[in-house]
C-alpha cells in the first residue's frame, strides 16, 4: 500500500494555539467551531504514529481520525 | 527451518580459482570447520563484547582507532536516573491514592498508567519517601532501549536497596552478549528471593521502552517475581505485558487517569498551598472542571494566578476564573503566555534556550547560553534554584539540587515556542551542549546532542572515538541506533564505523553475502578517502573476510586474505593478528598441509597464551581438541579440552563463558565413554556458560544433550533439547549447515521411533529423505554444493538405518559400502566404528553370522584403545546378542567385548524409560489436604494472615502448614517453595 496517497484529518478536543502547527510536522492546523482543533496533511504511517505520540504527550484528547485519498480534501 | 535451496555462496561471482577450490574442498570442509569459524566469530564477539577481561594484554586501541579512545568498561551510570524524586514541600497529600498503593503491595505489580501531567511520578515518589519500606527507583529514557544498558541500570537500581544481602552482579564483569537471557534473569530472581524484607522497584516512564527483548524480560520477571519484590510501572501507555492475565489472577493494582484526577478537595488544597489564595467553592469547582482534575493544568492555572498576584495588588480571581471558564482553549496554551510573560526577559530567554536539554545543571546551562564569543559567564545555577523555588515545572534530580530536568510537558511547550521565535537557534544550542558533554567525557550525551543538532560529521567523529568503549559494554543496539541516524555518506566517510558494523552484522547472524558486500563498500569508501586513518581498513577487514571465505570453502582465498592481514597489521595488534593466523592455519589444514597447519595452530595457542590472550588461546585449543576427537584420539582430545578449561578458569575457580566450548567438547567425549552423568553435567554447564554470550554456540551442547537423554530413555528431555536446538538453528542465518545438522539428528531419532512402530515418525523420515534428495545409490550428486556433499555421508548412514528397519537389508548394506570409504578417506575412526557396528547388525539380520562376527570383532579391536562404548550401545539388543556370540566364540578372553557387555548389562533392561525426576510423586503425596490448599495460595503473594482468613483458619495454623510445606518440599523461602511446587507439578 502506498501511504503517500492518503491525507489524514485528526480532530482534537480543545482549541490549540496556531503556533503549534510547526510542532506537528507540517500538518495544517485549523480551529473548528466549538471546542475542536483539526490537523490535516498527507503523512505516511510512521509520521502519523509520531503525530499521535505528540498529541498524547500533551495530554490532548483525540476525537477522530479520518483518512482520504490525497486531493479529495479541498 | 530454512532449507538450503542453492549451493552455499550462490549469487556471488566466484573467484577465478573456484574450480581448484572445489577440489580442495573435497579433502576438507565439514561441519566442524563451521564450528571453528563460529569460534572465530565468538572471538570477535569477545573482542567486541568484553575482551579486556579475557585478553588483558591486547591493545585494542590499535585495532581500529588511531586516536586515544575513552575506555570505560562499566556503563556510565547516571545516578540521577536512580534518584527517587523528593516530593515538593507544598505537595498535597493524597491519602486515598496512597492507601490504594499500600493495599496493592502484596500483589506482584502496580500499574500507574495515565497521560502526561497526571502526577504519576509525584504520587509514586510520595509513596516511596513515606518510609514504609525500601524502594529502588529507575527513571527510564529512550537510550535504555538497549538491553545491555537497561540491564545495567536495573541492576544499579536494585543495588541501591539498603537491605541487600550482597550486591547484584554487574553484567560487565564478564562477556555478556545476552544480558536479558532467562539464565541471567533467573540468577537475578534467585538473588531477589533472598531479600530480607519486601522491597519495591519503580520503573518510571516505562512508555519510553519499546524494545521487545526488554518487554519479554519484564514479563518473565513478573511471572517469576518472588514475594520479596513488588514492581511499580509508571507509564503513559499500557505496556505490552500480560496485564489481563495478571488482572484475572488479582496480581495487579491499577491506578489510571480516573483515580489520579484531583478531586474537588484535593484541588482546593493544592490551589491554596501553591497560590496562598483561598478560593470559593465555586471557583474551585470551575477550575477542577475546566482542567478535568489534570494536575499539570491545575499547576499551570496556579502559576498564572501567582503571576497576577503581585505584591500590593489584589488579583481579580473572579475575573480570572470567569475568563478561563469561558475559553475553549487548550489549558496549557491558555496559561503559558501569562506564566512566561510574568517572568523577566532573561528568565524567559533562559527557559527557551535550555529547553533543548534533557538534563540541566548550572555549568551546562552556562555553556549553552554563552553567545558566539563564549565569554560572558552566567549565573545559571542561581537561575535554576530560583526556577525550582518558583515551582516552574523543574524537577530536581538529586538531593543537592545540582541536576534538574523540565517536566516533559513544559519542555515541549518551551521547545515549540523556541521553534516559533528562533528556529535557527536549536542546532547551535545542541552543538554547545554536545561540546560541553564531550569536554566532560560524557560521550553518549555529546553524541545525542550532535545528532539532534544534525551535526552529523561531529556525531560520526564522536561515535568513532567511543565505539570501542560502547561495544565493550555490549551496547550494540546503542551503536546501531546511532548509525541509523547518520546519513549513509557520513558513515562511509568513517570506515571504522563500517568495519564495526560488519562485525556486528556477523554476530547478529546476517547472511554473509550481506556482510561481505558491506565490507566491500567500506573498503571501497576507504580507498576513495585515502588518509592516515583509513589506509589500513582493507588489512583490518581481511581477518573477517578470510573467515567468511572459509565458511564458503574458498580456502585459497582465505589463505591470501589472512596472509595479507598478517603482513599489514602491526605486531602489537595481537588480537586481529591471532585471528588471521588462526584462519591461515585452518587454510593450511584444508589444503593438506596438515603438519604446517597444526604447527601454526600450536603457535597461535602459544603466542596467545604468552600475550595473555586467553580467549583466542582457549578457542584454538578447543579447535585442536576437536581435531584430535575427529581423528579418534579421544584421550588426547580430553587432555586438550582440559587445558582449555584450565585456561578459561580464573584464580577463584570461576569459569569464564569461553569455558563453555571446552565443557561441551568434554561432554561429547564422556558421552562416548558412557559416563552419562558426568557428560550431562558438562553439557549443561557448558550450555549455560555459552548461552551468556552466543546462542548459536550452544547448539553443539544441545545436540549432545539430545543424544544423551535419548540414550537414557528419557525421551521427554531429549525432545526438549532437540526443540531448543531447532530453535537456535532457525535463529542463525549466517549458514544453513546448523539447520541441516539438527534435521539430521531429528531424522535419526525418527528412524528409531519408526522402528518402534511410530507411524508419524516414519512419515517424517520419508519426507526428510525426499527433501534431502537421498536415494539408495548413495552417490554424491555433482550439482550439490560441498556442504551438502559432505553432510551426505552422515545422512546416508541414517538412510541405511531406515532401509534396514524396513527389511531392505541388502540395499542398506550397499549404502554403507558407499559411505565407508568416504569416512576412511577422511580418517574418521569414530564414524568408521559406527558404520562397522551397523554393518554387523545388518549382516546378522541377513543371517550372515560369520561375517557379522568378523565385522564386529574388527570394530571392537579398533574401539578398544580409545574406549568407544556408546557407538556400540546405541545399536541396542541386536548388537548385544552378537557381542555375546563373540565372547562365547573367542578362545581367549576378549577383554573389550566383556567390558562392553557389562555396559549393556548395566543399561538393560531399558524396557521402561526411567521416570523423569520431575515427576517423582513422593512429596506431593506427603502434603496434606490443608497444606495443599495453603500451597495453592502461595503464588498469590497474599500475606500469611490473608491466607489464613481465606481458609478460615488461624494465622498460627497457617504458619505451621507453611512450615510443613517448606520442610516437605525442602524449601527455605516462599519463593523456593513455589518454584519447587511448580517443578513437581503441584501448582
Amino acid at each position: 500500500m502506498d501511504d503517500e496517497d492518503y491525507a489524514y484529518e485528526l480532530t482534537i478536543q480543545g482549541q490549540l494555539d496556531p503556533r503549534w502547527e510547526t510542532w506537528f510536522d507540517g500538518m495544517k492546523l485549523s480551529v473548528a467551531t466549538g471546542d475542536f482543533t483539526i490537523l490535516t496533511g498527507v503523512v505516511d504511517q510512521v509520521t502519523l504514529r509520531g503525530l499521535l505520540n505528540k498529541l498524547w504527550d500533551l495530554n490532548l484528547t483525540l476525537v477522530s481520525v479520518k483518512r482520504r485519498k490525497a486531493g479529495v480534501i479541498e | 527451518m530454512e532449507r538450503e535451496k542453492a549451493p552455499a555462496g550462490a549469487g556471488r561471482p566466484r573467484a577465478p580459482s573456484a574450480r581448484r577450490n572445489i577440489e580442495l574442498q573435497q579433502t576438507f570442509l565439514n561441519p566442524s570447520i563451521c564450528r571453528f569459524c563460529r569460534g572465530a566469530i565468538l572471538a570477535a564477539q569477545g573482542f567486541i563484547g568484553g575482551l579486556p577481561q579475557m585478553c588483558p594484554d591486547v591493545t585494542i586501541k590499535e585495532v581500529v582507532s588511531h586516536e586515544s579512545t575513552p575506555k570505560t568498561m562499566t556503563i556510565e551510570i547516571l545516578t540521577t536516573k536512580l534518584y527517587i524524586p523528593r516530593p515538593r514541600p507544598e505537595l498535597v497529600p493524597r491519602p486515598r491514592l496512597l492507601s490504594l498503593l499500600e493495599a496493592g503491595i502484596h500483589r506482584k505489580l502496580t500499574l500507574v498508567a495515565a497521560p502526561a501531567g497526571f502526577g504519576k511520578t509525584t504520587l509514586v515518589s510520595a509513596w516511596a519517601t513515606a518510609g514504609t519500606r525500601p524502594f529502588a527507583w529507575l527513571s527510564l529514557d529512550v537510550p535504555d532501549n538497549d538491553p545491555a544498558r537497561f540491564w545495567s541500570y536495573l541492576v544499579a537500581a536494585l543495588n541501591t536497596l539498603p537491605t541487600l544481602p550482597q550486591p547484584f552482579t554487574s553484567p560487565d564483569s564478564e562477556l555478556d552478549m545476552a544480558p536479558l537471557s532467562p539464565a541471567r534473569l533467573t540468577e537475578l530472581l534467585n538473588q531477589l528471593a533472598t531479600l530480607p524484607a519486601p522491597c519495591v522497584l519503580v520503573l518510571d516512564d516505562f512508555h519510553l521502552i519499546h524494545d521487545d527483548t526488554i518487554h519479554e524480560a519484564i514479563a518473565f520477571l513478573l511471572d517469576h517475581l518472588p514475594p520479596t519484590l513488588h514492581l511499580v510501572i509508571a507509564t503513559r501507555a499500557d505496556p505490552p505485558l500480560p496485564i489481563a492475565r495478571l488482572r484475572a489472577r488479582g496480581e495487579v493494582t491499577e491506578l489510571r487517569a480516573g483515580e489520579l484526577r484531583f478531586t474537588h478537595a484535593e484541588a482546593a488544597a493544592f490551589l491554596y498551598t501553591v497560590t496562598g489564595i483561598a478560593f470559593t467553592e465555586e471557583h474551585i469547582a470551575v477550575l477542577a472542571k475546566r482542567t478535568e482534575g489534570w494536575a499539570a493544568g491545575l499547576q499551570m492555572a496556579a502559576l498564572a494566578l501567582q503571576g497576577t498576584n503581585q505584591p500590593g495588588t489584589t488579583p481579580d480571581v473572579t475575573q480570572f476564573i470567569h475568563a478561563f471558564a469561558g475559553s475553549n482553549r487548550f489549558v496549557l496554551d491558555y496559561f503559558i503566555e501569562e506564566v512566561l510573560e510574568s517572568q523577566p526577559a532573561t528568565i524567559q530567554d533562559f527557559l527557551l534556550r535550555t529547553s533543548v536539554l534533557t538534563r540541566l545543571n548550572g555549568a551546562l546551562c552556562d555553556a549553552v547560553l554563552s553567545d558566539e564569543a563564549g565569554t560572558k559567564p552566567r549565573a545559571s545555577a542561581e537561575i535554576l534554584k530560583a526556577l525550582d523555588a518558583a515551582n516552574l515545572f523543574l524537577v530536581p534530580l538529586d538531593d543537592h539540587r545540582e541536576w534538574y530536568r523540565y517536566h516533559q510537558l513544559f519542555a515541549d511547550l518551551l521547545q515549540n515556542r523556541l521553534a516559533q521565535t528562533a528556529p535557527q537557534l536549536a542546532p547551535k544550542l545542541h552543538q554547545r551542549a554536545s561540546l560541553w558533554y564531550e569536554a566532560h567525557a560524557q560521550y553518549s550525551e555529546a553524541i545525542a546532542h550532535a545528532l539532534q543538532g544534525t551535526d552529523f560529521e561531529r556525531a560520526a567523529a564522536l561515535i568513532e572515538r567511543t565505539v570501542e568503549a560502547v561495544l565493550m559494554r555490549s551496547e550494540v543496539r546503542t551503536f546501531l541506533a546511532w548509525l541509523e541516524q547518520l546519513p549513509e555518506s557520513t558513515i562511509l566517510h568513517h570506515p571504522t564505523l563500517c568495519l564495526y558494523q560488519t562485525w556486528i552484522m556477523l554476530m547478529a547472524g546476517n547472511p554473509w553475502t550481506l556482510i561481505e558486500s558491506r565490507l566491500e563498500t567500506a573498503i571501497h569508501a576507504a580507498e576513495s578517502f585515502p588518509s592516515q586513518t583509513t589506509a589500513s581498513v582493507p588489512a583490518k577487514a581481511a581477518p573477517l573476510l578470510s573467515f567468511i571465505a572459509l565458511y564458503r570453502g574458498e580456502v585459497e582465498e582465505a589463505a591470501v586474505l589472512s596472509e595479507r592481514a598478517l603482513a599489514e597489521i602491526p605486531p602489537e595488534d595481537t588480537f586481529l593478528r591471532s585471528l588471521a593466523a588462526w584462519s591461515l592455519g585452518i587454510s593450511q589444514l584444508a589444503t593438506g598441509h596438515t603438519a604446517d597447519g597444526k604447527a601454526l595452530l600450536e603457535e597461535v595457542t602459544r603466542a596467545s597464551r604468552q600475550a595473555g590472550n586467553i580467549l583466542v588461546a582457549a578457542l584454538v585449543l578447543c579447535h585442536q581438541a576437536e581435531m584430535a576427537w575427529r581423528e579418534g584420539k579421544l584421550h588426547r582430545a580430553q587432555q586438550l579440552y582440559k587445558q582449555a578449561l584450565d585456561l578459561a578458569t580464573d584464580a577463584d575457580g570461576q569459569r569464564l563463558p569461553i569455558a563453555g566450548n571446552a565443557l561441551m567438547g568434554l561432554g561429547e567425549i564422556y558421552r562416548e565413554w558412557n559416563t552419562l552423568d558426568v557428560a550431562e553435567d558438562a553439557f549443561k554447564e557448558g550450555i549455560a556458560l555459552t548461552e551468556r554470550w552466543s546462542e548459536v554456540s550452544a547448539l553443539d551442547g544441545y545436540i549432545g544433550l539430545t543424544q544423551l537423554h535419548y540414550e537414557r530413555g528419557d525421551t521427554e528431555s531429549a525432545e526438549a533439547s532437540l526443540r531448543r536446538a531447532e530453535t537456535i538453528a532457525e535463529h542463525f542465518d549466517t549458514t544453513d549447515i546448523d539447520d541441516l545438522l539438527v534435521a539430521l539428528l531429528r531424522a535419526r531419532i525418527n528412524v528409531h521411533r519408526a522402528a518402534a512402530g511410530d507411524l508419524a515418525s516414519a512419515a517424517a523420515v520419508a519426507q526428510w529423505l525426499e527433501e534431502r534428495q537421498l536415494d539408495a545409490t548413495g552417490l554424491p550428486r555433482e550439482d550439490h554444493s560441498y556442504t551438502v556433499q559432505h553432510l551426505q555421508k552422515y545422512e546416508l548412514l541414517v538412510l541405511a538405518r531406515w532401509l534396514h528397519i524396513q527389511g531392505q537389508h541388502d540395499t542398506a548394506l550397499n549404502v554403507l559400502q558407499t559411505v565407508l570409504p568416504r569416512f576412511v578417506a577422511r580418517d574418521r575412526p569414530g564414524m568408521i566404528l559406527e558404520v562397522l557396528a551397523l554393518q554387523a547388525v545388518i549382516l546378522s539380520a541377513l543371517g550372515r553370522e560369520p561375517e557379522a562376527l568378523d565385522t564386529l570383532k574388527q570394530a571392537l579391536n579398533n574401539a578398544a584403545p580409545e574406549g568407544y562404548l556408546r557407538t556400540f550401545l546405541d545399536e541396542g539388543p541386536p548388537l548385544r546378542r552378537l557381542l555375546e556370540q563373540v565372547i562365547s566364540a573367542s578362545e581367549k578372553r576378549h577383554t573389550y567385548a566383556v567390558t562392553l557387555l557389562a555396559a549393556f548389562e548395566a543399561e538393560s533392561p531399558p524396557a521402561t524409560p526411567r521416570p523423569s525426576p520431575l515427576f517423582i510423586p513422593a512429596p506431593a503425596a506427603l502434603l496434606s489436604e490443608r497444606e495443599r490448599e495453603v500451597l495453592k495460595l502461595l503464588p498469590s503473594g497474599l500475606s500469611i494472615t490473608d491466607i489464613a482468613s481465606r481458609l478460615y483458619i488461624s494465622s498460627n495454623t497457617a504458619r505451621s502448614h507453611l512450615k510443613n510445606i517448606y520442610s516437605k518440599l525442602e524449601a527455605h523461602s516462599r519463593y523456593e517453595a513455589v518454584a519447587r511446587a511448580q517443578e513437581l507439578g503441584l501448582l
